[in-house]
């Protein structure tokens, strides 16, 4: 009687582990995000059903992995392992790879063969905790470099600082004293378009639209668009570059007869001249 | 028997209409004309919904009649589609396909880049055989109930499954 061992079925991809495996057609399908996979043929495993259960027994053909769901304690984890490196529109994102030991069982593997970024995803027989192991040592921070993980279970490590927190809150507080507002909330805006991988652009334009009326004020924009577009140290440069093309206007930003333009006035309010 | 069509490789087969609005077709052809290539005529004759081939000292001919004492179907397989550099066009791993008569497809002026045949064959349920596309290859097997196509992923996903329902295979 063959001894069969039950795996819990788990999907690792960067810092995030899912505790399901995608099943289609009674396939593991290969649908990469990143890069193209038209020469890929390869099978990382079927299954008896189209659907699977959390816990599966493991089976190696000839012809590759098959799963059957069972309802037993799990004893190991069946780990789908989607190692990527991003493509255009996200390179500042870091890629993820994982260096697979001895503790590991590799079962089936499947590629990209071209476009933008590439994937690799492994199908590993691996001890219990494995994948929470790799995804917590994962940092995935933007500007912060493609990791390489290995295993390691006594290892904790610390949270790397995030380059956009500081440069985010100096915008927002900056914004908020030209126009009003809360600084916590203009902070949240741009924290969630800078995670979600937007450009400054987006950024800009939810900003704005934000902020109450400023939608419609044109000087709010070029403002809003000045504080965003560099950062405070240069926003000096930028008055002055306002000052020269001599922007005025009745805006009520400008308490008194200000002689020197809409921006020095701005600027002078929220207390940076 | 009836007459399907393979237009190229990883087309669905199609059941060839025997009438048309301009009346009955009187042949197919096979392959075509040019240096390096071979260009066939298969006249049809009679009439019926069903077709059978028959063989004679000038060649093959197909009969038209009632032929429904059989499985076996024929089929005009065209195994090169577009031209594709590096492809190696053909029928590969065949079993239960029997090739009554072929013409040739080949590229280039002097039909002396890669080509392949284009073929009628007689298949019986059972009858498996590959075909070469760009990127990938595609299965067709014939049953009683018709054709059933398969990317080379899903066969090795029914193969795998059935090598385990039979008991076989290691269990981790």
């Amino acid at each position: 009687m063959a001894v069969k061992t039950p795996h819990i079925a788990l999907t690792l991809r960067g810092n995030s582990v899912k505790k399901a495996m995608r099943v289609e057609n009674r396939i593991i399908p290969f649908k990469p995000h990143w890069g193209i996979n038209r020469h890929n043929s390869s099978l990382l495993a079927s299954t008896e059903e189209d659907s699977l259960q959390h816990v599966v027994y493991v089976a190696k053909t000839k012809n590759g992995v098959v799963l059957v769901s069972c309802s037993e304690e799990p004893q190991r984890e069946l780990v789908l392992v989607q190692e990527y490196e991003t493509g255009s529109g996200a390179k500042k994102w870091p890629g993820f790879r994982v260096n697979f030991g001895d503790e590991v069982c590799r079962l089936s593997r499947a590629s990209t063969c071209g476009g933008s970024g590439c994937e690799t995803w492994t199908l590993v027989s691996a001890p219990l905790g494995w994948a929470e192991n790799i995804a917590s040592q994962f940092q995935n921070v933007r500007d912060v470099e493609s990791q390489s993980i290995s295993y390691n279970p006594g290892v904790i490590l610390e949270k790397l600082p995030d380059p956009f927190e500081k440069e985010g809150r100096e915008i927002a507080e900056a914004v908020t004293r030209l126009l009003g507002g809360s600084a916590d909330k203009a902070y949240q805006i741009l924290e969630r378009e800078y995670n979600a991988g937007y450009g400054r652009a987006s950024r800009q334009a939810a900003l704005i639209r934000a902020i109450p009326g400023s939608e419609d004020d044109p000087v709010a924009v070029k403002l809003v668009h000045a504080t965003t577009a560099s950062t405070l140290n240069n926003l000096l440069q930028q008055a002055l570059a306002y000052l020269e093309k001599g922007i005025k206007s009745n805006d009520p930003l400008v308490e008194d007869d200000e002689a020197d333009g809409l921006m020095a006035a701005a600027m002078r309010k929220a207390g940076l001249i | 028997m009836r007459l399907y069509k393979i237009e190229y490789p990883g087309a669905t087969p199609k059941l060839m209409k025997l009438d048309t609005d301009k009346g009955p077709i009187k042949s197919v052809e096979l392959g075509e004309s040019g240096r390096g290539r071979v260009h066939k005529i298969i006249p049809i004759i009679g009439e019926g919904p069903e077709v059978r081939a028959k063989r004679t000292d000038n060649g093959i001919v197909l009969i038209r009649g009632n032929w429904e004492d059989t499985d076996r179907a024929l089929v005009i397989i065209n195994t090169v589609g577009d031209y594709d550099r590096f492809r190696n066009y053909g029928l590969f791993s065949a079993e239960g396909v029997e090739e009554v008569e072929s013409g040739f497809f080949a590229f280039g002026e002097a039909g002396r880049l890669p080509g392949g045949p284009e073929m009628l064959a007689v298949v019986k349920p059972g009858a498996v055989f590959k075909l070469n596309s760009k990127y990938t290859h595609t299965w067709y097997m014939f049953t009683k109930e018709g054709w059933v196509l398969e990317t080379p992923v899903e066969r090795r996903a029914r193969l795998a499954l059935l090598e385990v329902e039979q008991g076989g295979g290691e269990w981790l």
